[in-house]
């Protein structure tokens, strides 16, 4: 074990990474990558993020709102993905949300966000030897709102949305240790019952990841690309972002992930996301940091 | 440990998604709990009397000209398709009632206020929540007046509905036992029409359809010939023809203030200024001057004292619990303050006491009369009781908490204009103090409504509790007025 004890450890830090990329006011993005974690192994991930934007999309324009001047979101998420067998991993992750604008009269907000929960199965793998290793994995996820923070106000952490995600992951893995990922997904969104007492719709979205790194063993990194377009769904009022909204971006970024010297079982991992595209979402700009701790192996089930 | 059935169950999740929509509340065909025979008498708002509009004559029961026409209708129900028995039905759940929303959805498509520097466009009006008020109160008085007269000839000439004269035609649901002669509901449609496409110019084509489908669907339904439907539609329009007169005459085109004289309001303390991100011109300046609907003397006997002046011992007492309301960051606060906000791009306060009073009005069977009585005495309070806050606002031109104190934040918009007295509070108070005498069941809840509604404003950060309680005052002290008209109308 303690050979591919650092790979393990760059494997579970991609998982974290796609926590760390997701904007916290919309829902779970890439829920897990293209590793399985193997029989007995978790991870548990502490991170912080940070993110701004002083414009974003109404519609697709880009906009500055002198009423809110520059938004700050702050996350710190804990994470736990651990394999219950070799073909079965169990991916779990609460965030706790603080943002606020820069300036004009609407309060910040903070409070526990959404809880994320994911089950991944190996569908199929494949190897062909010299050439590298072809898997295909599925995966399922629900995401819950835990508290009843406000789901629709200028400045808020979250939709109040209860979401069900489900997504195919191909992955494919050279000897050498690069790796491509791709995986397609459809998240279910579920309706939100609004202050003003009555139910709106929370459109569907279709979503795309893409990924392209080198997993080693004393270095993690890649570069990474995300697509979400919802089904249908509303542009912002004036000003005012709504939970049937139709949000769609195109966002990418980079993460590089190393075990740390001289502290065995952690690794530090670091990224940044940017947005490239928008509707009805900010034009954000994201940096994260984050501590793995490898826990120790158990049987699995 | 790959079994192939996990794939298949993923593929099925896939393809099995599909969207799942809101649902829309579907209302029955109403069925009148009582049918007031002697409504023909009841008071008008606007003075119209029978005698006052001609109408093309009912055709007798065994003439050609009414037997040619109950065959039209015949065969407009035996070759009904079920796109017009829905049509049909949907109206028949309540006209009166499906026009007011027809005027809200209206107001939440118009209620998007205009960038600073902007023109108002008289063909693109701004449905602010003075607009939607005043456009609430001009449809249910069009509608009330029309069927009043409707009544009038209704139980005079006594014609039995279509289905009743010809037992052929395939009736798509039982009567009300109304007389048909005029048209209620032809009444009503061009009553409704000629008021909405008066305020919201741009959407005449679109509101001649529903006109046309609505008065089409009482054939479709086997309820009517085209002899009730056309006298329906001319008592319609003489009662529109009124209330669009009278708002000509009524100062509405002074409201946005041409020439700004409210850059000239002189108060004894920091006068108002604009929040808005953008500052800018506030709404509706002079709206205060706007002519009432009850006598001007009696409606202005509402209007509020001067509010406590800002440094005054009374203002930091009130101040001092907005700090605290919005420094708690209480949820069921920001809750209510989200609940009654109606901001832009909603149907407004007005907008909100009309969906509620549709709810009463459905809950008692009120036949189309009463609930265009009913609308018609809340929307008139509830306007008046606009006009006295409005003039408030801009006699007293108080600042609003965050401007006092930038640093109150607040849970919903700071809406731009002035503070005192609160549009909410006064509002609200007037349109429940109405339904509280219609409903006097609902009461205890409907007041309690309307204190929440005023309530929301303080805790949400943009008010004063004075402007609550007196805002609250004004509205009770115009519901007053609209109450006695009702104990005097004939229908009490």
């Amino acid at each position: 074990m303690s050979s591919n004890f650092p790979i393990t450890l760059v494997k579970t830090s991609v998982l974290a990474l796609l926590f760390l990329l997701q904007c916290p006011s919309l829902p779970a993005q890439g829920l897990v990558d293209g590793f399985m974690k193997g029989r007995g192994q978790t991870d548990a991930v502490l991170s912080y993020s940070f993110e701004s934007y002083s414009q974003y999309y109404s519609g697709t324009t880009a906009v500055e709102n002198p009423g809110l001047g520059t938004i700050r979101t702050q996350s710190a998420s804990l994470f736990v993905a651990a394999g219950i067998s070799s073909w079965l991993d169990v991916i779990l992750n609460v965030p706790q949300v603080w943002t606020a604008p820069s300036q004009g009269f609407w309060p910040s907000q903070s409070g526990l966000q959404d809880f994320s929960g994911a089950l991944r199965l190996l569908a199929f793998e494949r190897s062909f030897g010299e050439v590298g290793l072809l898997r295909l994995m599925l995966a399922g996820g629900i995401r819950l709102p835990l508290t009843a923070y406000v789901p629709d106000a200028p400045v808020a952490i979250g939709h109040q949305s209860t979401q069900l995600d489900s997504r195919a992951i191909l992955h494919y893995q050279h000897k050498s240790g690069v790796f491509a990922m791709a995986q397609g997904g459809y998240l279910r969104q579920g309706n939100v019952v609004i202050d003003r007492g009555y139910e709106v719709l929370v459109p569907d979205a279709y979503e795309g990841l893409f990924r392209l790194g080198y997993a080693g063993a004393k270095i993690y990194g890649h570069a990474w690309l995300n697509i979400r377009e919802a089904r249908s769904g509303t542009d912002l009022g004036p000003g005012v972002p709504f939970p049937t909204n139709k949000i769609d971006f195109v966002r990418a970024g980079i993460d590089v992930a190393a075990p740390i010297p001289g502290m065995e079982r952690f690794s530090g991992v670091v990224g940044t996301g940017f947005t490239l595209q928008g509707r009805n979402v900010g034009h954000a700009t994201r940096f994260s940091a984050g501590l793995i701790y490898h826990l120790p192996g158990w049987k699995g089930l | 440990m790959k079994p192939s059935y996990i794939l298949f169950l993923f593929l099925a999740l896939f393809t099995a998604c599909a969207e799942q929509p809101v649902e829309v509340e579907e209302f029955p065909v109403s069925m009148p709990a009582s049918l007031d025979p002697n409504g023909g008498t009841w008071r008008t708002v606007m003075g119209i009397a029978p005698a006052d509009v001609l109408l093309p004559a009912p055709d007798s029961v065994g003439s050609a000209r009414l037997n040619a026409q109950l065959l039209e209708t015949e065969r407009m129900t035996l070759s009904r398709t079920a796109a017009q028995e829905e049509e049909a039905t949907w109206w028949a759940s309540g006209a009166v009632l499906r026009w007011n929303q027809i005027a809200r959805d209206l107001v939440v498509k118009y209620n998007r206020p205009l960038p600073h520097g902007v023109a108002p466009n008289p063909v693109r009006p701004v449905a602010s929540p003075p607009f939607a008020a005043r456009a609430y109160a001009m449809l249910s008085v069009a509608q009330y007046d029309a069927l009043v007269l409707t009544w009038h000839h209704k139980f005079e000439v006594n014609r039995p509905a279509a289905s009743e004269l010809d037992a052929d035609i395939d009736a798509l649901f039982p009567g009300s036992g109304l007389p048909a002669y005029p048209s209620e509901d032809a009444a009503i449609a061009l009553a409704s029409l000629e008021v909405l496409k008066a305020l919201f110019p741009l959407e005449e084509a679109y509101l001649q359809g529903l006109a046309q489908n609505h008065q089409l669907s009482r054939l479709w339904a086997g309820a009517n010939v085209r002899n009730d439907l056309e006298a329906g539609a001319t008592i319609g329009k003489a009662a529109a023809g009124r209330v669009l007169a009278r708002a000509s005459q009524d100062r509405m085109t002074i409201a946005s203030d041409p020439t700004d004289t409210w850059l000239g309001i002189i108060v004894p303390y920091t006068p108002w200024e604009s929040l808005d991100a953008v500052p800018g011109k506030p709404v509706l300046p002079r709206f205060g001057e706007v002519k009432p609907w009850f006598d001007s003397l009696e409606t202005f006997a509402t209007l509020p004292p001067p509010p406590p002046a800002i440094g005054s011992l009374a203002f930091e007492e009130d101040i001092a619990l907005v700090t605290k309301f919005t420094a708690e960051g209480n949820r069921e606060y920001w809750r209510i303050a989200d609940f009654w906000a109606d901001g832009s791009g909603t149907y407004a306060p007005p907008g909100h006491w009309n969906s509620i009073a549709e709810k009463y009005i459905r809950s008692e069977n009120l036949n189309e009369l009463r609930a265009a009585r009913v609308l018609s005495l809340m929307n008139r309070a509830v306007m008046d009781a606009g006009v006295v806050c409005w003039y408030a606002k801009y006699k007293y031109f108080l600042p609003r908490p965050s401007q006092v104190d930038p640093r109150i934040k607040t849970a919903t918009g700071i809406p731009n204009f002035p503070a005192y007295t609160s549009g909410h509070a006064t509002f609200s108070m007037a349109a429940a103090t109405t339904l509280a005498h219609l409903f006097p069941d609902r009461r205890d809840e409907v007041i309690a409504m309307a204190e929440e509604a005023g309530r929301s404003r303080v805790v949400s950060g943009i008010h004063y509790q004075f402007d609550n309680i007196y805002g609250q005052a004004t509205g009770k002290g115009v519901a007053d007025l609209a109450v006695k008209w009702a104990l005097t109308d004939g229908a009490e």
